[in-house]
């Protein structure tokens, strides 16, 4: 894994695999006249399917255009519960512990302003900390690098219903485990395909797959009184946001995947819940809002998301004649450069992301993801550098500040999704800063 | 596939014994797609329950019963300005020291001020409960029945918003508008209040800034502001001119809540201003609200608070013009120059936390709309300047939100580096408000 973006560049072009690109994140608003994506629909062991109509044309209409180019590629499989409790994995049938993430904010809220410290000086320096330290407000916010005590496997059943309703898979799962767990009769239904089709399909596929409870979204809707379609599209949405933000090296279920530590699960939950939010509008908005009121706080930020980018500052204060100067967050707290957010959004034309870099070089400090400070500006630093403006005018739509959070989130887990020094990359404090900022805007707000 | 309709409806609403509920409609889409998605995040956790003009009287807490008449309001300003004996709060809201009892005026505005109710830690009273109507008949779509309301009103935990269903039917009857659209900006100025409460409610009641007569002006004007930027067209219009005309000053003053920038707080570090300081920060704020709102500036400009008040005239507009006179850097110099140059030397020094504000809003009124940087354009396209006009204002009043409720979550400290700012922030908000001609 070290080095893992230089050792591609040199193993030479043909095996570099494809980066994320801005414009594959495009939440363009489908016009009517758009070609109906092909979603290809295999039942594997759902009994009942009257409830959901797969040939509804809202089902697609709604789609933004990068979702239509995921949908058209990923297979859905219909599962009942018992076969989707066989394919989930253990270790994601945890929900992050709220108590412990309440009493973690509180006691970040309970940092004194002028106590504000420092972020551990290896960690600045990308060196690998073996005692993570647990005083003042980095202390804090390192919390969320760790594994053990937030994640809870006990609520799980309490949750289920909510979280288990889908499933994105990288790779097809074991085939026989879904198969001895299927009923005899199947349900059936326009445009979906039979068993043994699904058979077929997933011993010659090596892609990813898409996995639907077609009786949890059933029992989910009932007990909220929704319509079971609008469910049934909402979880669907959101595992196309997984895929939509997966890479192609996928690190789902390695050790390094930053889905397993609680800042990486709650953007990763959030930005999958914003892209499900992002195709809705008006009364249907607010039931799929109330539907992701019921899931773990990780789930809660989807709203928040859209509202503050990723900032790629590497220190609370940053000596700089703008951020000392700028009246509404002079004195404050590095996160609460967030609450202000608004007052960032509209100072286009005082910052630049280009300023901001030379500065932090002059600093000595590196810790941004993407290599910037490196021999040569990547592709993604180009991108983002054209597209700043993008983020400094208030013109700009949430959608496209959602995508270029997205773009950052993907680009991280391009490199490894490294949480300490590798090459040009440190780990990135702004993600647990941002992390922070989802849960107390979504969970704790 | 079963033609089964579905009821659900995004936010939980219970009818508590409300007998007008039925002439009210939740399940219109325009209800929710009206909604900002912070605003419809807080409809789905906040139940709300309807009820009846007598449990209204019951659950409005007697201390809120307060409302400043805009006669009082009127000449105010002019009193206030008088340097031998100042007008006071009291003067402008005599009730303001009655303790708990309710305004002289309460009586005459409690049919347009109790419509809705937005409470943080709601106690059960079984009066509530005692005085429900129309328990048995069926409650409208999607609303839960009153045996379902009973027991969420007395168990559930956390805010609860209350709404006056009777009050609102007879009020859209009496101004001639529809009951629904009565309903949509009640329901959104409670959703106000929820967004501004920040992150726990107030333990102690006289903690509250609300108590105080300038907490409840920043607090009102700040929610009828968030209700009122919902709507758009026609139906805002009717709102300012038919609902908003008739509410008290406090409410009235949320025209005015974009316009006027509330200063970053605390001004100064905590407990140190002496009286000589306080008064002299009292005096220098009031000289910078009235310059910010009028032609008082001492290098001759006009406040960026002069943008006209009546929307549609973009391009006849003294402030709009300004600035299309005012092309490239030379004359962002000189403009900056009269600032912290000569005579506006001192002025200067006292807006300085606003130079950033200031700038940022004049550079992106010129400059955002282009894609290409540096080159200054002005555009004369009337719908870029209408955009551009509702950016700005938005600008100024999220920045007025996020300080007030920043302030609150810190647990509304009282020492005068917050306190002064906050009172004059309040008293603008009344004296520009009262000479609006938008009613």
């Amino acid at each position: 894994m070290f080095f893992k973006d230089i050792n591609r560049s040199q193993e030479g072009p043909s095996k570099t695999p494809r980066r994320a690109r801005y414009s594959d994140f495009s939440f363009q608003r489908p016009k009517p006249e758009d070609p109906r994506p092909t979603i290809r629909i295999y039942n594997l062991g759902c009994r009942d399917l009257s409830p959901f109509d797969f040939s509804r044309p809202i089902l697609w209409q709604r789609m933004p255009t990068a979702l239509r180019k995921v949908a058209s590629s990923i297979p859905v499989f219909l599962v009942n519960s018992w076969q989707m409790d066989a394919i989930y994995p253990p270790s994601r049938k945890t929900i992050l512990e709220d108590q412990t993430i309440q009493e973690y904010c509180h006691k970040i809220a309970a940092v004194p302003l002028e106590d504000e410290g420092n972020p551990p000086e290896e960690l600045l320096r990308g060196e690998p900390f073996m005692f993570l330290v647990s005083e003042g407000l980095w202390g804090r916010f390192l919390l969320l690098l760790r594994r053990e005590r937030m994640f809870l496997s006990e609520k799980w059943s309490k949750y289920w219903p909510f979280v288990a309703m889908g499933l994105y898979l990288p790779k097809p799962p074991d085939l026989q485990r879904i198969l001895e767990r299927s009923p005899e009769n199947m349900g059936t239904g326009e445009g979906i395909r039979s068993q043994e089709e699904a058979k077929q399909v997933l011993q010659n596929h090596q892609g990813p797959v898409i996995f639907l409870c077609c009786e949890c979204i059933h029992k989910t809707a009932e007990s909220e009184r929704m319509d079971p379609n609008l469910v049934l599209d909402m979880v669907y949405y959101h595992e196309l946001g997984h895929a939509l933000l997966d890479v192609e090296e996928s690190l789902w279920d390695t050790s390094e995947d930053p889905y397993n530590v609680p800042f990486g699960r709650i953007i990763e939950e959030s930005a999958a819940n914003w892209i499900a939010y992002y195709c809705f509008t008006g009364k249907e908005a607010g039931l799929v809002q109330r539907l992701i009121r019921r899931q773990p706080m990780e789930y809660q930020g989807y709203a928040a998301f859209e509202e503050a980018p990723v900032l790629f500052l590497g220190k609370e204060r940053v000596n700089h004649p703008f951020w000392n100067t700028f009246p509404f967050f002079y004195g404050r707290r590095y996160f609460w450069l967030y609450q202000s957010w608004p007052a960032i959004w509209h100072a286009g034309p005082v910052i630049s992301l280009h300023e901001l870099d030379l500065h932090w070089a002059g600093q000595g400090a590196m810790h941004i993801t993407v290599p910037m400070s490196g021999p040569q500006p990547s592709a993604l630093y180009q991108t983002i550098q054209h597209n700043w403006g993008l983020w400094s005018r208030p013109t700009a739509s949430p959608e496209e500040r959602a995508k270029l959070n997205m773009l950052w989130w993907v680009a991280y887990k391009e490199l490894g999704a490294p949480r300490e020094k590798k090459g040009y990359y440190v780990f990135p404090l702004s993600f647990l800063v941002f992390a922070h900022y989802l849960l107390l805007r979504g969970a704790f707000s | 596939m079963d033609s089964k309709s579905y009821e659900a409806l995004p936010a939980t609403i219970y009818n508590l014994g409300s007998c007008a509920a039925r002439y009210l409609d939740f399940t219109r889409e325009e209800l929710w797609a009206r909604m900002s998605t912070p605003l419809r995040h807080k409809a789905v956790q906040i139940p709300v329950f309807l009820v009846n003009e007598a449990q209204m009287d019951i659950l409005y807490p007697p201390e809120r019963q307060k409302v400043i008449d805009p006669e009082n309001a009127k000449d105010w300003r002019e009193k206030r300005r008088n340097p031998d004996n100042p007008a006071t709060w009291q003067d402008l809201d005599p009730s303001s020291s009655q303790g708990k009892g309710p305004s002289p005026s309460w009586s005459r505005y409690q049919r347009i001020v109790a419509m809705g109710l937005y409470v943080c830690n709601p106690k059960a009273s079984s009066e509530v409960i005692e005085e429900a109507k129309c328990k048995e008949g069926p409650p409208p779509t999607g609303v839960l029945g009153f045996s379902k309301a009973e027991e969420a009103y007395k168990h559930h935990k956390g805010p609860h918003i209350y709404l006056c269903c009777e009050r609102i039917v007879s009020v859209a009857k009496e101004k001639g508008i529809a009951p629904n659209l009565v309903l949509d900006q009640v329901y959104y100025h409670e959703l106000g209040h929820a967004l501004l409460k920040g992150v726990r409610c107030f333990e102690k009641p006289e903690d509250d800034p609300y108590l105080q007569t300038w907490g409840r002006i920043i607090e009102e004007s700040a929610a009828e502001w968030i209700s009122y930027v919902h709507f758009r067209g026609r139906e805002r219009l009717l709102i300012r001119k038919v609902l908003m005309k008739d509410k008290p000053a406090e409410y009235r003053s949320c025209v005015v809540f974009h316009r006027i920038p509330l200063f970053p707080l605390p001004m100064a570090e905590p407990n140190n201003w002496d009286e000589n300081t306080q008064q002299g920060i009292r005096s220098g704020l009031r000289k910078f609200y009235e310059g910010w709102m009028d032609q008082k500036f001492p290098w001759g400009t006009p406040g960026p608070g002069m943008l006209p008040l009546v929307e549609g005239t973009l391009l006849k507009d003294w402030a709009d013009r300004k600035l299309f006179y005012m092309r490239g850097r030379q004359g962002w110099k000189v403009f900056r120059d009269s600032i912290f140059v000569g005579r506006g030397r001192w002025m200067g020094f006292l807006c300085l936390p606003l130079w950033d504000a200031w700038v940022a809003q004049r550079a992106f009124f010129l400059f955002s709309a282009y894609p290409s940087r540096g080159a200054v354009k002005v555009t004369t396209n009337p719908k870029t300047l209408i955009r551009h006009r509702a950016l700005l204002t938005s600008f100024m009043a999220s920045l007025n939100l996020s300080a007030w409720r920043a302030y609150k979550e810190l647990g509304a400290p009282r020492e005068p580096e917050y306190v002064i700012p906050l009172e004059e922030f309040a008293a603008a908000l009344i004296n520009f408000s009262s000479q609006a001609y938008v009613f």
